[in-house]
């Protein structure tokens, strides 16, 4: 088949939804399709979001392809009679978090104005396509809640699970992601205040802003957690990362309201327990508390006792580990399904 | 070029005689067909006529044209499968009435009987006085507002027009008009005119019973109060002297039967008997007799309700002069072609050209035959054929851009962006700059 | 600086645009910057389409970035403050193919109109850049002519210069390209006709629909040329492309009327081989020369087989035309220096 893979990007945000693309692409080359993957530039700013989705409307590929498939919003606004959708996650900033701390765009009339019309767009072509697929549960939720869509979840895979190891339990949690506010790294650093245990923490990632680096850094400063706390301000190389987590003591990943978390997958091929919050969204999907990891609350004191009882009890850990490897396994979160469902 | 021209086609209305003498001209370039929704008893043609009724969808036979032509006028049953059809298929609407109200009060509230459709569709056009107004008509506690002179102020020609891909009217006046609400292309292009349309019967006025020592002034067409009748009545009332000195000829019936009574009563009242007199409806050739015999025409309308005159066109071709009022079609004549009085100084200037006219038979040969010329080389079916055919040129080359504007225009809707946002004009301005209006 | 290269794109097409795309991100990369290609897809038929991508392009944004390179109507007409045009193509239909069969759009009024739209925003758009580069003399000819705009060539280098390499000169020409009528693969097998030498042909590059190679397999059979003319009807490595090169007589690159001088030109005198090309092939003439670095010959078969027999009897010759065309190169300075300079500072 001849395979369209569109996703609208913001260049240079870096994150697991660039990732998945690319990697589909390989994949459904490798399965003998011609694909192609199209990222089409664009302005994450709801004020420009109508014309942005109107110019979207005006592109016609529907006779370049066979299938075409949409990741992102806006993308699957694109005409296309075979329209297949593996979605990431809607314009959040309208949806759940409209109205929150978390949102960025103010509620005056004009944004409400433009806030419906983007609604009544997602209404409209979300229901085009002929399957809707989404990356976790969590997503389908919003789906349903804020536009009634039914979906079906589809977990993304890793690209290379089996790159990924189990050495030796070092005395570090891990916690490779973004530096941003909604990853909440700086919750994961307030934890190690409490820790009474000598479990250190290694935080990774590059930055989105600098200040998103030296707010975190000021926090271990003022308390004192140099000992404690190491922070590689950076995007760190593949392998790197999978040397850290393969000599971890367990994954740390407290992310608020995430969609997915490849991190969660990379923990368990690494065959390491998974510590996360309550209300960390997709990641709670994966993680089983007292089987395959920690659910805590959201607090510091909750995440510090968990992060100590892994410490202190190490062969405990490496069993929730092997049964978070276990269970991914059992959940056939594969490639293959992967290609079975959006192409069959 | 293959052309379908829709049009009523029946004996009474005015517009069936205009296609006809339009069609025959293009026909000799290109084929023409046909589509008439009126009964039977149709003007002759050699053209094929296709039967269709009302709003049928010609998308299907729409391919085989290169345009379709919508003839539009204020005459709800003569034009209302043409407007149904024209919102179902696009094309060039020609645009013969300027006043349309009482065709879309017909048509929302006695066809289609939907008040709050009518009242709609007033609002969107004319805001919220504008459904006032409606809502006043439709109390019953005053008068219609389209039996009164304000309709000027509600025309509602914007919704006849609405949709198509270009416009043609038959006076700069409406197009002045339409071009203030339709972004396509509009043209003005002259009414055309047959001269040998004016049958010399030899038929005097002896034999029409009319004085030989009195001049022969007409008013001729539908008899309504626009026709300021009343004024001229008056006008030959307040000098005796003037009275005498003319015969007042009125042709024409009326559905103003109160008008015409009052009219009749002034006359009698006023004693001008032996001055004026109302034939009422007259056939053709009577009518004709009348126009050869006349010395002086009498074409006063105000305030201009019409896309242009037919009736003006046909005067000045019989090579005597006009009297008409300063505004509307009447106005692009050039002065010294007719005689223009003020409007707002009606009865006196009304008096003087009838004192100026009566006495001078130079100045009445003179403006007659500057008339007639204008009107030979103005009012010409070669005219209206070339314009005509340029101008579906330009319709043509406006297309990719009311395609895109439409096109724009639906994915908005179907996103349900309202006019005011920003988008609206972000996106309008591109288009501008793309399509060189910047 | 954070750079986007916006492109347009027509989905499973790659050619010598998206070849140069991916040579522009990884050098900006090398030289230390961020880069990534964004692209936009594109359908020109009917031709009503070709103004709804041109608006789409014109609402679409792209943030993040410091600047924006952009390389093809209707891509360059994305709206950014930091704007540079590297211009390969504008829509030739409504230019110089304009009054040609390959004219495209209809000459109605409307078609007239879409013509004139398109020239009407390549004036008003393209003046938004900050500078504009165009990667041949024919380009920013046409630009000055038809548009009024000045700019300046930049030439597009080979990615990998120093892959190539001259061994020796054998008996083969070479001419590796996508296989598409425009190439005019099949006029180079129908002079190995005419060819008196024992030179031979080969063909190499992927198809860009299967009837392509057909045809030309087709005219092979016909001619009974099979020992002469060898086809490789697919993408060949790197390596055995360089291969090719280092030990062929010469390279023969024939495409009608493009733009630019073409890869193939930049690697056969990075090979140090001689080019034979026609009349009409375009841009190839800003490098090859008649008799000084190669052939410039009418496109006719018996024509072009003069000049392979020629390069197959005066090898030293050969040797001669191809060292010339390797000095002319350096002496027009296509470097990825100079167009770093240009577009990257």
């Amino acid at each position: 088949m001849k395979i369209l893979i569109v996703s609208t990007i913001v260049p240079f945000i870096k994150g697991g939804g660039t990732f998945i693309v690319d990697w589909l692409d390989q994949i459904l080359k490798k399965y003998g399709h011609e694909s192609e993957v199209i990222k089409i530039p664009f302005h994450s700013y709801a004020p420009e979001m109508v014309e942005q989705m109107l110019a979207l409307r005006l592109l016609d590929v529907k006779d370049y392809a066979d299938l075409l498939i949409a990741v992102r919003y806006p993308s699957y606004v694109i005409d296309h009679p075979n329209k297949v959708l593996w979605l990431l996650h809607q314009f959040r900033q309208i949806y759940d978090l409209w109205g929150t701390p978390h949102g960025d765009i103010p509620c005056t009339p004009e944004n409400q104005q433009v806030r419906e019309t983007i609604i009544q767009s997602d209404n409209l072509y979300l229901r085009q396509a002929k399957k809707i697929y989404t990356i976790s549960k969590v997503v389908s939720g919003r789906l349903k809640r804020y536009n009634d869509i039914d979906s079906e979840v589809l977990y993304p895979p890793l690209m290379d699970a089996q790159k990924y190891r189990c050495q030796e339990a070092g005395d570090y949690l891990f916690y490779p992601s973004r530096i941003t506010t909604p990853k909440r790294q700086y919750l994961a650093i307030e934890s190690m205040k409490y820790t009474r245990s000598k479990a250190k923490l290694i935080i990774a990632g590059s930055p989105d802003t600098p200040e998103q680096l030296d707010h975190i850094n000021s926090i271990v400063e003022k308390n004192h957690l140099q000992n404690k706390v190491k922070i590689i301000g950076n995007w760190i190389s593949q392998d790197e990362k999978i040397d850290l987590f393969a000599n971890a003591l367990g994954c740390l990943f407290i992310p608020y309201e995430e969609d997915y978390g490849y991190v969660t997958l990379e923990a368990y091929y690494s065959r390491k327990p998974v510590i996360t919050c309550s209300d960390s969204g997709g990641v709670v999907e994966l993680v089983e508390d007292g089987v395959t990891g920690k659910i805590v609350p959201p607090e510091p004191k909750a995440i510090a006792e968990a992060i100590d009882s892994l410490f202190f009890n190490r062969a405990q850990a490496a069993k929730l580990g092997q049964a978070g490897y276990q269970k991914l396994s059992s959940m056939n979160i594969s490639w293959d399904r992967v290609v079975e469902k959006i192409t069959g | 070029m293959k052309i379908a021209w829709f049009t009523p086609f029946n004996k009474k209305s005015g517009i069936s005689r205009y296609s006809q003498v339009v069609t025959n001209e293009l026909v000799k370039h290109c084929e023409v067909d046909l589509w008439v929704s009126d009964g039977t008893d149709l003007l002759p043609t050699e053209l094929k006529v296709f039967r269709y009724s009302t709003g049928k969808d010609i998308s299907t036979k729409r391919k085989d044209y290169d345009y379709v032509i919508y003839n539009m006028g204020a005459h709800l049953g003569f034009h209302k499968a043409i407007y149904e059809t024209s919102r179902l298929n696009r094309g060039v609407v020609i645009l013969h009435d300027f006043v349309m109200h009482h065709f879309f009060a017909g048509y929302y509230l006695d066809y289609m009987r939907d008040k709050s459709a009518y009242l709609d569709a007033v609002a969107k056009l004319y805001g919220q006085t504008g459904r006032e107004i409606a809502e006043g008509s439709l109390s019953g506690n005053c008068r219609q507002v389209w039996e009164t002179e304000n309709v000027v102020d509600y025309p509602f020609f914007e919704k006849a027009v609405e949709g198509a891909t270009g416009v043609i009217v038959h006076s700069a006046f409406l197009a002045a008009k339409v071009r203030a609400c339709f972004l396509g292309p509009v043209e003005t292009i002259y009414l055309p005119f047959n001269p040998a349309l004016i049958a010399h019967s030899g038929i005097s006025k002896a034999d029409l019973g009319l004085p030989e020592d009195k001049l022969l002034v007409v008013s001729s067409g539908y008899i309504n109060p626009n026709k300021r009748i009343d004024k001229v009545i008056e006008v030959l009332a307040e000098d005796k002297d003037l009275a005498d000195r003319v015969t007042y000829v009125i042709i024409g019936s009326s559905d103003f039967v109160q008008y015409y009574s009052h009219l009749e009563d002034m006359v009698t009242k006023m004693n001008l008997q032996n001055t004026v007199r109302f034939m009422g409806f007259q056939p053709d050739d009577i009518l004709g007799a009348y126009m050869l015999n006349a010395d002086i025409f009498i074409n006063l309308r105000f305030p201009a309700m019409e896309g242009a005159s037919w009736s003006l066109i046909t005067e000045l071709h019989h090579e005597k002069p006009v009297i008409v009022i300063d505004n509307g079609f009447y106005s692009e004549i050039p002065d010294g072609c007719l005689v223009k009085i003020d409007a707002n100084n009606e009865k006196m200037g009304l008096h003087d050209a009838l004192m100026t006219l009566t006495a001078d038979n130079k100045m009445r040969a003179q403006i007659g035959e500057k008339g007639k010329q204008f009107a030979l080389t103005n009012f010409t079916t070669e005219k209206y054929y070339q314009k005509f055919t340029s101008f579906l040129d330009q319709v043509q080359s406006d297309q990719p851009v009311l395609q895109l504007v439409d096109r724009v225009g639906q994915e908005l809707a179907l996103m349900k962006a309202k006019d005011n946002m920003a988008v609206v004009n972000k996106v309008a301005q591109s288009i501008s700059v793309m399509f060189g209006q910047q | 600086m954070k750079i986007a290269i916006v492109n347009v794109c027509i989905p499973f097409i790659y050619g010598g645009a998206e070849f140069l795309a991916d040579s522009l991100k990884n050098k900006l990369i090398e030289y230390g910057h961020q880069a990534i290609i964004v692209k936009i897809p594109f359908k020109w038929y009917p031709p009503q389409r070709i103004i709804e991508h041109m608006l789409a392009c014109r609402l679409l944004r792209c943030e993040n970035v410091d600047r924006v390179i952009a390389l093809k109507f209707p891509a360059y007409y994305i709206k950014h403050p930091d704007k540079i045009l590297w211009l390969l193509h504008q829509h030739r239909q409504a230019y110089d193919l304009w009054g040609t069969p390959y004219q495209d759009i209809p000459s109605t009024p409307d078609g007239l109109r879409i013509r004139q739209t398109i020239i009407q925003s390549d004036n008003a758009f393209i003046k938004e850049a900050k500078k504009i580069y165009t990667n041949s003399d024919v380009v920013s000819g046409r630009l000055k002519r038809f548009n009024g705009i000045d700019s300046e060539v930049l030439y597009p280098p080979l990615m990998d210069a120093e892959k190539f390499r001259c061994s020796e000169f054998g008996d083969y020409l070479f001419y590796p390209s996508r296989i598409i009528l425009g190439k005019r693969q099949y006029l180079a097998v129908e002079s190995m006709k005419y060819t008196r030498s024992g030179a031979k042909l080969i063909v190499a590059g992927h198809p860009d629909t299967p009837e392509q190679l057909e045809y030309i397999k087709s005219i092979i059979e016909k001619n009974h040329l099979q020992s002469k003319v060898k086809i490789i009807g697919h993408w060949i490595s790197q390596e055995e492309k360089s291969d090719l090169y280092a030990n062929a007589l010469g390279c023969i690159y024939i495409p009608y009327d493009e733009d630019s001088y073409g890869y193939v030109s930049l690697e056969a005198y990075q090979s140090g081989k001689p080019v034979i090309t026609c009349s009409d092939s375009g841009g190839t003439l800003a490098v090859v020369e008649n008799d000084i670095t190669g052939y410039v010959v009418p496109p006719e078969p018996q024509a072009l087989a003069e000049t392979i027999d020629k390069l197959y009897f005066d090898k030293v010759q050969s040797a001669r035309l191809g060292q010339a065309g390797r000095e002319k190169l350096s002496t027009m300075n296509i470097t990825w220096e100079r167009v770093m300079r240009c577009l990257a500072a």
